[in-house]
């Protein structure tokens, strides 16, 4: 007993910090909604937060205006390849891919996570504005992402 | 020349002012007061979005600055 408590506090206090880290819940909080990959009809949840994806066209235009005007010459990268890799400042070798209305996923050494990390914004916005809501929470906190979001397969 | 953007289900609105215009600042001000107390939290971009910055406070000499909608876990 006091052998297993000393281990975990040496877990907890050497090694690389994602390795310290992972002990606690720092990747978000497990989602108790079982899902298939892809079952991402609105939202992360399925929870009614209004009609998510058909917002009217001059709301949609003005969203990716705007995601096109920040991104720059990365808007091009993300039409052409559908997602954007966002480089994590906490752990080595992990970085987030942002994709249009879907979770975060997580990449740790080139192979991505069997969990992704799901935030939705509390009042309905065009998808565009939500993956700029997410680029930008990741750029400027990504600490508090990662402990606001829920794990999600 | 500063501007808020604030995200929101039309797209963004958008706000200007010039920083020499002590009224246009307040104004802003006053819009970026109102969506903070609503919970949206406010970034400061300079460059890029790469470089952007949390802030709880309006920056007048702000080239860029997005308000966004709280977020929770989904």
């Amino acid at each position: 007993m006091l052998a297993a408590a000393r281990r975990w506090v040496e877990a907890i206090t050497r090694g690389p910090l994602d390795t310290r880290l992972g002990t606690f819940t720092i990747w978000g909080r497990r989602s108790v909604v079982p899902r298939g990959y892809d079952e991402w009809p609105e939202g992360c949840d399925g929870a009614d937060l209004g009609d998510r994806h058909h917002f009217e066209d001059d709301a949609n235009a003005r969203a990716d205006q705007m995601l096109r005007d920040e991104l720059g010459p990365q808007y091009a990268l993300l039409a052409r390849q559908g997602f954007l890799d966002v480089p994590s400042t906490l752990f080595r070798n992990t970085y987030y891919r942002l994709r249009l209305r879907r979770p975060i996923e997580v990449y740790k050494n080139g192979r991505r996570q069997p969990w992704r990390l799901c935030i939705v914004s509390m009042e309905r916005v065009p998808p565009a504005d939500e993956f700029l809501m997410k680029l930008l929470w990741l750029r400027a906190n990504e600490e508090y992402v990662l402990t606001t979001a829920n794990r999600v397969r | 020349m500063g501007l808020l953007r604030v995200l929101c289900g039309r797209g963004d609105v958008k706000v200007e002012w010039e920083t020499e215009k002590a009224e246009a600042v307040a104004e802003a001000e006053r819009i970026f007061r109102e969506n903070a107390a609503r919970g949206y939290a406010a970034f400061k971009v300079e460059e890029s979005v790469e470089g952007a910055v949390r802030i709880d406070e309006f920056d007048p000499t702000a080239k860029e600055i997005i308000q966004v909608p709280r977020i929770v876990g989904g």
